[in-house]
C-alpha cells in the first residue's frame, strides 16, 4: 500500500489508507453518525426479537434442518428461548424437561457437543421418546458473556450426520456474533434489564406453546403453521407474540390468526 | 456506547471467519445520505473502503446505487469487470463481494467481503453473503437501539 498513488478527499487532505482508530479498525465518529440516522428511522424492537431473527438467519446460512437458542435461568437451568421449527422446539423442550442432552452438556461443560444421531446416543437415554422423529444429528455450542456460558446455540439435521471441525468452528463464530449482540444490549439496558427480557421470553414460551396447541386443534394446523400465523399477526399488529397468545387463550383473539398468509 | 466500535469490529472479524474470506468492511450512510467508510476487520479493509469513499466509485458504491449485490472476481481487472482505480489504493484486495444493507425498504449501507486471491463467487457464496448482510443489519439495529448518548459530541 505504500506505493499506491496519493489520493485526496473532498477537502483536499491526503487520504491515509492504513489508519487505525485507537484500539479498533472502526471510525467512531462515522459509526455514531450512521447509528444516529438509523435510530431516527427505526422503532426499537427489543433483544429477544433480534435474537429470533438471528437464529432464523443462522438456519439459512448453514443450511441445516433447524436451529435454536437456549438460555439459562438464575439457577443455571437451561430453558428454551427460540427454535426455527416444530422439530427444533421438541429438541429444546426435551432437554429442558429431562435436564440432559447435547445442548445441556454444551452449556454445562462450556464446550461444543455434537452427536451423530441423538436418537441412538447412549449419553442421553431419556431424550428419544420426547423428540420429534426427524431430529437426528445435533450440535450445540455455548454462548458466553464475560467468558461465562449463559446459553447455547443449537443446530440439528433430520438424518444422522458426521459433524466436521469446520461445522463446529462456524457455529462458534456465529455464537461469537450473538455474544456481541448481547454485549451491545447490555451496554444500554444494563444486565438486569436484559435478564428480565430473556426471562420474560422464557416464561411466556409456555403461554405461546399453549396457544399453538389451541390453534392446531381448532384449525387442524401443524405446529409450524400455527406458530407462523401467531407470529405474523403479532408482528402485523405490533404486539408481542406472548401477549397475543394470552389474548387468544382468553378467547378474545381475532379469528384470522389461524391463517399464516392472512395479514390482519 | 463505549463498546460499539469493539462490538462492530468483533462482528466483522467473526463474519469474515464465518464466510472463510480474508476480511470484511463496512460503509454506512450518514445523516446526509453519504456513504462513509465506517470500519473493517483489518487495515486492508479500511484501505478498500477509504478508497471507495474518496474516489466515489467501487463495488460498494455500485451496490448502493443498484440496490443489489455486486460480486467482483478481481478488483484489478479492467472496467467493467473490475475497478482498477480503486484497486490501486487497496493493492492486496482481489475478490470483493458488496452486499447492500437494507432495513425495511431503506438502504442503510453496504457490507464488503474481500479476499487477497481472485475467486469466483458461486451462488452458495452469494446466498451466504446475503444472509450475513441481514445479520449485519440486525447488529446495527441493536447498536442503534443501544445508543444511550444523544449529544452530538461524536462519542459512541
Amino acid at each position: 500500500m505504500a506505493e499506491s498513488p496519493t489520493l485526496r478527499d473532498r477537502a483536499g487532505a491526503e487520504v491515509r489508507f492504513t489508519r487505525g482508530y485507537g484500539m479498533t479498525h472502526i471510525d467512531p465518529e462515522a459509526l455514531v453518525a450512521s447509528l444516529r440516522r438509523l435510530q431516527k428511522n427505526t422503532t426499537a424492537t427489543g433483544i429477544v426479537q433480534h435474537l429470533e431473527r438471528i437464529v432464523q438467519v443462522v438456519d439459512r446460512i448453514f443450511g441445516y434442518s433447524g436451529a435454536g437458542l437456549m438460555f439459562a435461568e438464575e439457577d443455571r437451568t437451561l430453558r428454551y428461548l427460540f427454535a426455527t421449527d416444530e422439530r427444533g422446539r421438541s429438541l429444546e423442550h426435551a432437554q429442558a424437561m429431562t435436564g440432559q442432552g447435547p445442548c445441556v452438556a454444551a452449556y454445562a461443560g462450556d464446550t461444543e457437543v455434537t452427536t451423530v444421531d441423538v436418537r441412538s446416543d447412549r449419553r442421553w437415554p431419556e431424550l428419544p421418546e420426547l423428540l420429534h422423529p426427524e431430529v437426528r444429528a445435533v450440535a450445540g455450542v455455548p454462548i458466553r458473556l464475560g467468558g461465562v456460558p449463559v446459553g447455547t446455540l443449537n443446530v440439528y439435521q433430520d438424518a444422522p450426520h458426521e459433524w466436521e471441525d469446520s461445522d463446529v468452528q462456524a457455529l462458534h463464530a456465529y455464537a461469537h456474533v450473538i455474544e456481541q449482540v448481547l454485549v451491545a444490549s447490555i451496554e444500554a439496558d444494563e444486565k438486569a434489564v436484559l435478564a428480565d427480557q430473556l426471562q420474560y421470553a422464557l416464561d411466556y414460551r409456555v403461554v405461546i406453546e399453549r396457544a399453538i396447541g389451541y390453534l392446531m386443534g381448532k384449525h387442524d394446523l401443524t405446529a409450524t403453521q400455527a406458530f407462523t400465523g401467531l407470529r405474523k399477526q403479532a408482528r402485523d399488529s405490533r404486539r408481542r407474540v406472548s401477549d397475543l397468545a394470552a389474548e387468544l387463550l382468553g378467547e378474545q383473539g381475532p379469528h384470522d390468526v389461524a391463517n399464516p398468509d392472512h395479514a390482519v | 456506547m463505549a463498546q460499539a466500535p469493539v462490538v462492530l469490529e468483533n462482528v466483522l472479524v467473526g463474519m469474515a471467519d464465518l464466510f472463510g474470506v480474508d476480511g470484511a468492511a463496512l460503509m454506512l450512510l450518514d445523516g446526509q445520505d453519504r456513504l462513509r467508510a465506517v470500519g473493517a476487520s483489518d487495515d486492508v479493509g479500511i484501505a478498500l473502503e477509504s478508497a471507495q469513499e474518496s474516489v466515489g466509485d467501487g463495488p460498494a458504491i455500485a451496490s448502493a446505487v443498484r440496490g443489489d449485490l455486486v460480486a467482483i472476481n478481481d478488483l484489478h481487472a479492467a472496467i467493467p469487470l473490475g475497478f482498477p482505480h480503486v484497486a490501486a489504493h487497496a493493492m492486496p484486495v482481489r475478490a470483493v463481494m458488496s452486499v447492500p444493507l437494507v432495513e425495511g425498504t431503506e438502504l442503510i449501507g453496504v457490507l464488503d467481503f474481500y479476499a487477497r486471491i481472485g475467486r469466483e463467487w458461486d451462488p452458495a457464496a452469494v446466498e451466504t453473503g446475503s444472509c450475513l448482510g441481514e445479520l449485519m443489519v440486525i447488529v446495527l439495529r441493536v447498536l442503534a437501539e443501544s445508543r444511550t448518548d444523544s449529544s452530538p459530541s461524536g462519542q459512541v
